[in-house]
């Protein structure tokens, strides 16, 4: 903050235009902004802790012995040093120096093992990249993938065995039912061309039959007579 | 005139029917003649919400006698559920119809006159309080949904109609078997058996209907509570049953698109409402746990496949598989006895939670699907999500109510999809607190999938091809802006829908038994 303060506010101007007071309708709001955030301050004092009476529903009245509450002069002591210490930090750092745009960061030449991973914003991004954001992404193709070949998979195997059962079922159709069905026909018709031959219809063919009839059940009546 | 006399109900079911009949033969003309049969729906669907009973029981009912011996029975009704997804169907088919314009120039009136037949075939499930009847329209729906997508779908329409049409029918023979049995069982020699869902549901409270079930057949209950479950499962749907839907979603028209997933996966959330719970509360609360870990695996794996997708059509295909994940979730969440007040307003929040999300769904992704054919209309069919960029520069009404509907999917407070989440999550905590951690995991990923969207389509350059990207004009805006002003109204003053679906609610726990 100091460093930004530094070199918004202090040392000479570095900019090509001249810089001008904003209007008001940003410096207003900025205004009210600022008296908040200094007023809001005391709001949450131990003299008068109003908003945490208020969460706890009950209200808080104004009294100096909040501070003496035991370990907090060592607390606010200890906070206000570690502040006022990186304020003068800051300052000896950046304050009045007005160093060019291109010039390397004061922190940079001091201190360069500090720098780099402060640059790199302490490396939080490309630990979210390595682990959340890339768990993300890998997760989602698992649930592509999960999706078009497990379920997908299963599906096309239902479609599978049911296109299966269909080819056996033809199968069944054509070579046992169908074929069963056609071979029947087929001595059906050629018992049915054998018996034509015999009952064709001449008298002279009959007779033969029965002449060869009668010597067949002659010579049976002789061998089932025999002693 | 009395209107506790008229059949409104029949009405409502009729109107589109004849619609249906007159595009038919209206050529050219059928939009025409569609837009002005869903605009009467619609005022009748709002008249009928008006008129619910007030204690949240079932009204406007209609009773003829039809096939006594076979218990079939016209019995039609409605309580909050019922009328809110009606109301639902109207407006989505509404959307869907206004949608089609410029994008059917092949057989218009065949098309327009099958959404209307598949708009009746809504109505029809959502009002018949007998089997035999509501079996009819959930089947009648399906069918004119199958030429939808054969007919005027993308380049794999065919494999995506038939894989639909079969995982449906699959569901349907099983719930239908189901019922056969449920029929024989109630059957006895002086008097036949009874399909009518609020009987049986009296009987199931009563343990009567286990008792004539295990008494004809065995100890079946379980599997026939399976039966109905898995046409249930497959309409919703619920994993591993989805496979069907995002294919479907991707390759029908996009106002079918919007009909598919706006109005007819309700029916299979309804359905687990109006008869599966009824009927199989006990069996379906001791399958409780394998049900929960389905539902939370159809939130978070919904979700990430989401992720993984680079269609648009296919990332709010699998979006809306998890947004419907949430409405299960909050379904067998509360399938369990409660032990107690602080139970049994869970189970109340829950369930007012899935129906509200059920109506704002419907009507978010109706709405989101309706801007992707915008899209396609606009870039000659592309639908890529890395196809965009930066469109919010040369399209920022566009992007602005584009970015509103899809902040309403991602559950912003202050919009519609919020609510219903939010109650669900409310509900199901405190009664199966595991599966509901797992599944916030499925309110980050939604909300990184549709945050991804926005960077990709509406952020960044703009391509110098998408320069001149049209942005809505002004019959485009005054067809969006009442839906986009219902999605803030909900969102801000849900209210409007809770106040008629709490006493829906109350009454229907007050008739379940787990």
């Amino acid at each position: 903050m100091t460093r930004q303060v530094c070199y918004v506010f202090f040392g000479h101007w570095r900019g090509h235009e001249a810089a001008h007071e904003s209007p008001k309708v940003m410096t207003l709001p900025l205004a009210i902004l600022a008296f908040f955030a200094i007023a809001l301050g005391f709001v949450g004092t131990p003299a008068w802790p109003w908003f945490h009476a208020f969460l706890e529903n009950r209200t808080a009245a104004f009294d100096l012995h909040g501070f003496l509450e035991p370990g907090l002069g060592l607390l606010m002591l200890t906070s206000s040093l570690v502040v006022f210490a990186g304020l003068g930090l800051g300052w000896w750092l950046y304050g009045d120096k007005s160093p060019q745009p291109e010039a390397p960061d004061a922190l940079e030449k001091s201190a360069p093992w500090l720098w780099t991973p402060l640059r790199n914003r302490l490396y939080v991004d490309e630990l979210y990249d390595a682990t959340v954001i890339a768990f993300y992404a890998w997760w989602a193709r698992v649930a592509d993938w999960f999706d078009r070949r497990v379920w997908g998979g299963i599906v096309t195997l239902v479609a599978w065995l049911f296109s299966l059962w269909a080819r056996l079922n033809r199968f069944l159709d054509v070579h046992w039912v169908d074929g069963g069905f056609d071979k029947s026909c087929e001595e059906l018709s050629s018992g049915g061309g054998l018996l034509s031959r015999v009952e064709g219809g001449r008298v002279q063919n009959y007779l033969r039959i029965l002449a060869a009839a009668i010597v067949v059940l002659t010579a049976i009546l002789l061998w089932s007579s025999r002693p | 005139m009395n209107v506790h006399a008229l059949p409104i109900l029949t009405l409502l079911t009729l109107v589109p029917l004849i619609g249906a009949a007159i595009a038919l033969f209206s050529g050219r003309h059928a939009r025409v003649v569609a837009i002005f049969t869903t605009l009467a729906c619609l005022l009748l669907a709002l008249f009928i919400w008006t008129r619910l009973p007030a204690d949240g029981s079932i009204g406007l009912v209609e009773r003829a006698a039809w096939a006594p011996s076979l218990g079939i029975e016209y019995h039609l009704g409605v309580d909050g559920l019922g009328g809110l997804m009606l109301v639902l169907s109207a407006i989505v088919t509404l959307m869907a119809v206004d949608a089609a314009q410029h994008r059917v120039h092949h057989m218009p009136g065949l098309f327009f006159s099958l959404m209307l037949t598949l708009e009746a075939g809504l109505f029809g499930s959502f009002t018949a309080l007998n089997f035999f009847h509501w079996f009819l329209f959930w089947e009648l729906s399906l069918i004119p949904a199958f030429f939808l997508i054969k007919l005027w779908g993308g380049p794999k329409r065919g494999p995506a109609a038939t894989q639909f049409f079969i995982y449906t029918m699959a569901g349907s023979v099983a719930l239908l078997l189901s019922f056969l049995a449920i029929f024989l069982s109630t059957t006895n020699k002086d008097t036949p058996g009874t399909m009518d869902f609020i009987q049986l549901a009296q009987m199931s409270a009563s343990g009567q209907l286990a008792q004539m079930v295990t008494a004809h057949l065995g100890h079946v209950m379980p599997w026939l509570a399976i039966g109905v479950l898995a046409g249930f499962a497959v309409k919703v749907p619920l994993m591993p049953f989805h496979t069907w839907l995002p294919a479907a979603y991707a390759e029908a028209p996009s106002p079918v698109t919007m009909l598919l997933t706006g109005a007819m996966s309700k029916m299979g959330v309804y359905g687990l409402l109006r008869i599966a719970l009824p009927l199989f509360g006990p069996q379906i609360a001791a399958m409780r746990t394998p049900l929960l870990i389905l539902a939370a695996a159809t939130v978070v794996m919904g979700a990430w496949a989401a992720a993984a997708q680079t269609d648009l059509k296919r990332v709010f295909a699998y979006s809306s598989v998890n947004h419907l994940g949430y409405c299960l979730l909050g379904i067998f969440a509360l399938a369990v006895p409660a032990s107690g007040a602080a139970q049994q307003a869970s189970q109340a929040a829950a369930l007012n939670g899935v129906i509200l999300q059920m109506f704002n769904h419907g009507l978010t992704a109706a709405v989101l699907f309706w801007f992707i054919s915008m899209i396609q209309f606009r870039s000659g069919g592309l639908r890529g999500i890395n196809d965009f960029g930066g469109l919010r520069k040369p399209a920022p009404i566009f992007a602005g109510l584009m970015g509103i509907a899809l902040f309403s999917s991602l559950g912003l407070p202050g919009l519609n999809g919020f609510v219903g989440e939010f109650l669900i999550f409310r509900g199901v905590f405190p009664l199966a607190w595991i599966a509901a951690t797992v599944s916030v995991l499925g309110l980050l990923v939604t909300a990184v999938v549709i945050l991804t969207v926005i960077q990709k389509v509406f952020n960044g350059p703009v391509p110098e091809h998408w320069a001149a990207f049209p942005d809505l004009h002004h019959g485009e805006r005054m067809a969006l802006a009442p839906v986009i002003g219902l999605m803030f109204l909900v969102g801000l003053v849900p209210q409007l829908i809770v106040n008629t679906i709490n006493p829906t609610v109350q009454n229907l726990l007050a008739h379940w038994r787990f």
